[in-house]
């Protein structure tokens, strides 16, 4: 007579095993949304501007309300003082929203409630449309000591601002900017000294339209890199491959 | 729960009702579908209910196979089964009551506690423990006669 221990092994034999590739491709569609809380883009706005350092706060409203007490310093200077400084406020922003990377935390990040791409999106969105909105304030402060238009002045510091931003943006999607955060200080210390010699020695001035549409493009460019560079985060691509 | 330990019992589960491994294992993935979007206090028992329903839904969707089907799928199986032809297996199984055939694949195949079969049954353990004794040596007879 057959044995229980045989019989058991026929009919397993005979059921076989699922197949492998099927079950974990199902296994892991199925845990993957699996506790998993949707965290709506304003709610991971909100808990990342707790996140977002003062410093970067204060130099973004320090330079944007320059023109209110250093206006009497610099007198007409004023526009090319704030200019200059909007590479930096623009490299502060990129290195802030890059901050994990700077302490080896992107991993730690990836796996939190809130994605390291989300992070990144919701720090580059929040401290974007602060800066941003900080040029119009700073421009209207200017137009109170100055003699130039409220749009002008806003072209005026939104050029730096863009290009600086544009530039550390790919070169954050590079091997060595993802090895030197620092870089986009470096990047931001180039603008200035290019904006210095075209606009303050050389006394380039293209007209208001052409900065205006330049100034356009360069918003559009932006936010274009801005999306490249979102896609890249977490996935450990580099501009290379 | 973890899916990747109930994965295969109800995949066998079911293979041994519907005898198709393709829909065996669309219909094991359409029970933890299922039961994901439930809560309930006897996940194991809940499965099975779920893999038995949906068997008994597909056999009513289903048409009988033809001879050339059976002959199909005993070819098929024939270099997977190196013991016993898995025709015979299957006319074996076939021949048992369908409960008692499911008592049988969840103790002998599953390794499901006899304690546990008994409360998906509403039964005694003894009568389980009974019922899947008889069962199994009917299934040994005939196996033996047909080999």
């Amino acid at each position: 007579m057959m044995k229980d221990k045989d019989l058991k092994i026929i009919l397993t034999e005979y059921a076989g095993n699922p197949g492998h590739l099927k079950k974990d491709t199902f296994i892991r569609s199925v845990t993957k949304d699996a506790g998993k809380e949707h965290v709506s883009t304003f709610k991971m706005i909100a808990v990342q501007a707790g996140y977002i350092r003062v410093y970067v706060w204060l130099i973004s409203i320090a330079v944007a309300c320059l023109p209110l007490f250093g206006a009497d310093m610099f007198r007409f200077a004023i526009l090319d003082v704030v200019a200059d400084l909007m590479p930096f406020v623009a490299g502060v922003g990129i290195i802030e929203a890059m901050r994990a990377r700077m302490y080896d935390m992107t991993e730690l990040e990836s796996v939190t409630l809130l994605s390291g791409k989300g992070v990144f999106y919701a720090r580059m969105i929040l401290i974007g449309v602060v800066q941003f909105a900080l040029i119009p304030v700073s421009a209207v402060l200017m137009a109170f000591a100055d003699t130039g238009s409220v749009i002008d002045h806003c072209v005026k510091l939104v050029l730096p601002y863009c290009i600086t931003a544009i530039i550390c943006l790919i070169v954050e999607r590079t091997r060595f900017g993802r090895e030197n955060v620092l870089v986009c200080l470096a990047v931001a210390g180039a603008v200035f000294a290019i904006r210095q010699s075209l606009v303050s020695f050389a006394r380039y001035d293209p007209g208001s339209l052409t900065l205006t549409i330049a100034a356009a493009v360069l918003i559009i460019v932006q936010i274009f890199e801005f999306y490249k560079t979102v896609r890249t985060v977490g996935t450990g691509e580099v501009e290379w491959n | 729960m973890d899916i990747e330990l109930y994965y295969d019992k109800i995949y066998r589960y079911i293979f041994f009702k519907v005898n198709n491994r393709t829909l065996a294992e669309d219909l094991t993935q359409e029970t933890f579908l299922r039961f994901l979007g439930a809560e309930c206090e006897q996940p194991e028992r809940f499965l099975y209910t779920i893999a038995r329903n949906l068997c008994i839904d597909e056999y009513r969707r289903i048409k009988p196979l033809s001879t050339e089907d059976e002959e199909a799928l005993a070819v098929s199986c024939e270099f997977e089964n190196t013991l016993v032809n898995s025709l015979t297996v299957r006319k074996a199984l076939e021949s048992l009551n369908p409960d008692d055939r499911d008592m049988l694949i969840l103790r002998y195949v599953n390794s499901e506690p006899i304690q546990d079969i008994a409360r998906f049954y509403d039964m005694s353990r003894f009568a389980v423990y009974r019922r899947i004794k008889e069962a199994g040596n009917r299934l040994k007879k005939l196996l033996e006669g047909g080999n």
